[in-house]
């Protein structure tokens, strides 16, 4: 990983951060679709924008919980669920990460799709 | 084809590579990938919650260990606020309210309430306004139509209505609703409670109907019928025989108003034999099964596990020589908790601690400085049924009396589904009486004074600033509904008892568990029994006073119909036993009595076992039962090894006995009438109708007995096993709201059984508030409830009480006079409300 990538998270992880707060979750797949359109030339930018949206929700949820606590929280979710309490962080790391994944993808295909139509376009122009 | 214009233009060189089919499935996949997200992050898939507001990471469940415990000091912005209110929380999560006028005390207790129980609020009035469908959907239709078709929703809004404006009460439900909605305005998205999140809603703003709602469906909770029980039992052995096992007048008499005796008086008579089966009473039942609220239809008795008590001891009679008044009322047991501890002053108007309802701006029961107050359920009847005569069998619109038609009242109820959309549409119809209902051509209508209440919450109101018994009973005369015995005592003093509430004055024998002809206007109620006849008592000689849902009064005393449903009156033999015998009474011993394990029941039946033994010494598993039986103290102690042989004993000797009645009959006989009988040694009812043998009492109890030893081996193993012990077994269940196993808290081993002072062993019932209260110079009041203020999972408040509730401990109630008097190392939290 270079240091224009590592940058390149850090930044990506902070803003998935800004946005969850203010915005909620739904606030992570429309950040995700515009990162994907903005850097349309990036390689590996679906899988990128997945890992720094799972990151800033790790980041946020060791922010905002503290450990005795959470753990009590875990434990009783687990409970209501029947599943073990680990099983919910995962989740919460999971559910950002496939939301930005696959709005990515999505919008990257579409704004190729795009970009493809109106190179199209305007070879069919006439000189 | 795609158009490479720069050197760095690599991901059109990795579309290239990959083979268009192959990318297009990842696209399609990540679309519905994304769909899928989307939709169970905002709307959640079958019983799983939207997952989005769940693990958000700021506002999910992540951000609610935060908010479990309350802040140490906080403000509130609750519009209508007059003057700013202190409220200090103690070390019991107790919230005390100083404010300088009453709407700001209800405001403030409005507030605190909506902090603490959010949900319950939301949930108390979804339930009772019949629209748990919009939670749960179609599966929950039942209970909603239930509530509407018993005309709850429509009987809080016209007792809403009914309340004049400027009434106090008006002011106090208006200001409480202020207080409420203030704080679910002022609530971040992090602090909404689990339950919402995990159910998908939002908090719905309060209304101040909504607590009327609340009162209704407690009224609900404490209607007590056995109509379909009589009218069953009428159908299968007639009238004579039923009028037996289910009488008017207890078998075993010993009042709640004092009747001059020093024990209690055994009335047993000879039961009619099983007589033929009645025709029109099993027409009627077919009628009355379809009508009749489902909670009415059930089976088995409810005695033995439920049972509220209640006594006061004047100040001759107690150590401090002052008045000692001790109550533990018995319902369902939730989490959280049915009741809400609050103290609300406001000097020289109100000074008042005790357990409000949630949803309700007032102390139901406590004290204040000069009183102390206390309720159990009088079991009145007060329900009735009249058979209509409509114009139409299928769609009418008007129904007879007195030859006139009269218009039906229409109310169309519309249940709706969590989305919003209509799952069924429902039309009521209301004749003067009540509420109709239908089955077949037939339509019964519903007369019930709950649905004619609106005096509770103002009469509440009053008690709370009465300065004695006097005062008190002079705020409670209006009282309507639910009938309660009501026991006060003063400082002064002084101790009374009533059964306050409206009981219906009925045409011909007085008689409300038949049906009657509605077509006639002579049959509708012709008023409520005046005051001077309600039963009850003021200091009276034998210098104490008790109740627990026993006939309040005694039948030679006061001969009118006021119900059947009596419980049998064992608590009240205890209760009566041990004030009679204590020494001097201190407030320790008041406590201990809460939970004490003495049984008046076993005390009269373990006789009858062993005597059954005795009279057949053949047998040598009747002899084994009854030594074993023989070797108990008969106390409900949670290491004994013995109580579970008796309870299956009585459960054995309760079905055999009662075989006449079939094994679906919708309530047996209460156990006082079983009690009855075993004096009829040769009785018919003694003959099991299996058998070619004609059996004596002796023959079945000892059957009872065998069966029991039997069934109790199988089950537990030998005697001595472990298994045998109480607390296996004698355990109370306090379910979550929402019946959530991992929120709720079961198989509290506990001391106590079936028809004790505490009988909530096996059951979801008990002890939801014990409160002791000792009337000297300065009040000193102890008490706790099973559970915690908070209703939030997460916190300490949560269930803190539960093992002191489950032990009998009562805490030290803390009452200061100002906020001052509160000790710093008590006061765990507080809270300024202020104005906009």
């Amino acid at each position: 990983m270079s240091a224009r990538d590592l940058v390149l998270f850090i930044v990506r992880t902070t803003g998935f951060a800004l946005v969850t707060a203010t915005g909620g979750w739904l606030a992570v797949p429309v950040t995700a679709a515009v990162w994907s359109t903005l850097a349309s030339a990036e390689r590996h930018r679906e899988l990128r924008l997945a890992l720094a949206a799972s990151a800033s929700w790790g980041l946020l949820v060791a922010w905002t919980s503290s450990g005795v606590a959470a753990g009590k929280m875990l434990a009783l979710l687990g409970e209501i669920f029947r599943v073990p309490g680990w099983a919910f962080v995962l989740l919460t790391l999971a559910v950002p990460a496939l939301l930005a994944w696959s709005a990515a993808v999505v919008t990257s295909a579409i704004s190729s799709e795009v970009s493809a139509w109106r190179a199209r376009a305007r070879m069919r122009l006439p000189a | 084809m795609t158009i490479a214009t720069t050197p760095d233009a690599a991901p059109r060189t990795v579309t290239e590579r990959v083979p268009p089919r192959r990318r297009w499935l990842r696209v399609a996949w990540a679309a519905v990938l994304l769909v899928e997200m989307v939709l169970l992050c905002g709307r959640g898939f079958g019983v799983l919650p939207p997952l989005g507001p769940l693990v958000d990471p700021t506002t999910g469940a992540w951000a609610m260990p935060a908010f479990a415990e309350l802040p140490r000091t906080g403000e509130a912005v609750v519009p209508g606020t007059r003057a700013p209110v202190t409220v200090l929380y103690d070390d019991r999560g107790v919230p005390h309210i100083f404010a300088e006028s009453e709407p700001d005390a209800w405001r403030a207790l409005g507030y605190v309430v909506a902090r603490d129980r959010l949900f319950q609020l939301e949930m108390g009035t979804l339930a009772a306004s019949g629209r748990l469908t919009e939670v749960g959907g179609r599966r929950l239709l039942d209970s909603d139509r239930e509530m509407r078709r018993l005309g709850l929703p429509r009987a809080a809004e016209r007792a809403w209505a009914s309340l004049p404006t400027g009434s106090l009460a008006r002011v106090a439900t208006e200001a409480f609703a202020d207080g409420v909605n203030a704080y679910i305005d002022s609530m971040s998205p992090a602090e909404t409670p689990l339950e919402f999140r995990l159910l998908g809603l939002s908090p719905e703003h309060w209304e101040p109907v909504n607590t009327f709602l609340l009162l209704e469906r407690m009224g609900w909770t404490l209607a007590y019928e056995n109509d379909l029980a009589r009218l069953a039992t009428r159908a299968r052995i007639g009238g004579a025989a039923t009028d037996a096992l289910f009488p008017a007048r207890s078998p075993i008499q010993e009042p709640i108003q004092p009747n001059g005796q020093t024990k209690p008086r055994l009335d047993f008579a000879r039961l009619p034999p099983p007589g033929r089966p009645d025709s029109a009473a099993a027409a009627l039942l077919a009628v009355l099964r379809d009508v009749a609220p489902s909670r009415h239809t059930g089976s088995g008795s409810a005695e033995d596990a439920l049972g509220s008590n209640n006594w006061a001891v004047a100040p001759r009679r107690t150590a401090a020589g002052v008045a000692l008044l001790a109550g533990d009322p018995h319902l369902e047991l939730t989490l959280p908790s049915i009741w809400y501890e609050a103290q609300v002053t406001v000097p020289g108007v109100l000074d008042t601690y005790g357990v409000t309802i949630p949803g309700a701006p007032g102390v139901v029961i406590g004290f204040n400085r000069d009183i102390a107050w206390t309720f159990t359920n009088t079991q009145a009847d007060v329900m009735d049924w009249f058979a209509e005569t409509v114009d139409d069998s299928v769609h009418p619109a008007r129904y007879r009396v007195d030859g006139a038609w009269k218009p039906l009242e229409r109310r169309v109820e519309r249940y709706r589904a969590p989305r919003g959309g209509t799952i069924a549409v429902d039309t009521i119809l209301y004749t003067h009486r009540g509420p109709m209902r239908r089955s077949g051509s037939r339509w019964l209508s519903l007369r019930w004074t709950v649905l004619e209440s609106s005096a509770a919450l103002g009469s509440f109101g009053a008690a709370e600033k009465a300065k004695s018994v006097t005062g008190f009973r002079a705020a409670t005369d209006g009282y309507d509904a639910p009938a309660q015995n009501m026991l006060v005592a003063d400082r002064g003093g002084h101790i009374a008892i009533r059964s306050t509430g409206r009981f219906p004055i009925r045409a011909g024998d007085g008689r409300g568990d038949v049906v009657r002809d509605g077509s006639r206007s002579t049959n509708d109620w012709q008023g409520y029994w005046p005051l001077a006849r309600y039963p009850g008592a003021e200091d009276p000689a034998q210098g104490f006073l008790a109740s627990a849902n026993q006939q309040p009064v005694d039948p030679n005393v006061e001969p009118a119909y006021l119900g059947t449903a009596w419980f049998s009156p064992w608590r009240a033999l205890r209760i009566n036993a041990l004030l009679r015998a204590a020494p001097p009474m201190t407030p320790e011993l008041m406590m201990r009595m809460q939970t004490d394990p003495g049984s008046a029941r076993a005390d009269f039946f373990v006789p009858v076992f062993l005597g059954a033994a005795r009279a057949r010494p053949a047998r040598a598993e009747c002899a084994e039962g009854a030594k074993l039986l023989a070797e108990w103290p008969r106390t409900y102690t949670r290491d004994n090894t013995r109580a579970v042989l008796f309870e299956a004993a009585m459960h054995e000797l309760d079905l055999q006995t009662w075989d006449e009645l079939g094994d679906r009959a919708p309530e047996r006989p209460a156990e006082q009438v079983l009690a009855e009988l075993t004096a009829d040694s040769a009785s018919t009812w003694w003959d099991d109708r299996r058998t070619a043998d004609v059996e004596h009492r002796d023959d079945l109890v000892c059957n009872a007995l065998e069966s029991a030893l039997a069934g109790t081996k199988q089950r537990y193993g030998q005697p001595g096993d472990l298994r045998w012990r109480w607390e296996r077994v004698g355990v109370a269940n306090i379910n979550h709201l929402l019946r959530i196993p991992a929120l709720s808290a079961r198989r509290i081993p506990i001391q106590g059984g079936p028809s004790t002072l505490n009988p909530s062993a096996g059951s979801a019932f008990g002890a939801s508030w014990r409160m002791v209260v000792e009337l000297g110079p300065e009040v000193r009041a102890w008490g706790t409830y099973p559970g915690g203020q908070s209703g939030n999972p997460l916190s300490s408040r949560y269930e803190d009480r539960l093992a002191a509730w489950a032990a009998g401990t009562l805490d030290t109630l803390r009452f200061p006079r100002r906020a001052q008097e509160l000790p710093g190392t008590r006061v765990t939290a507080s809270l300024t409300v202020v104005p906009r």
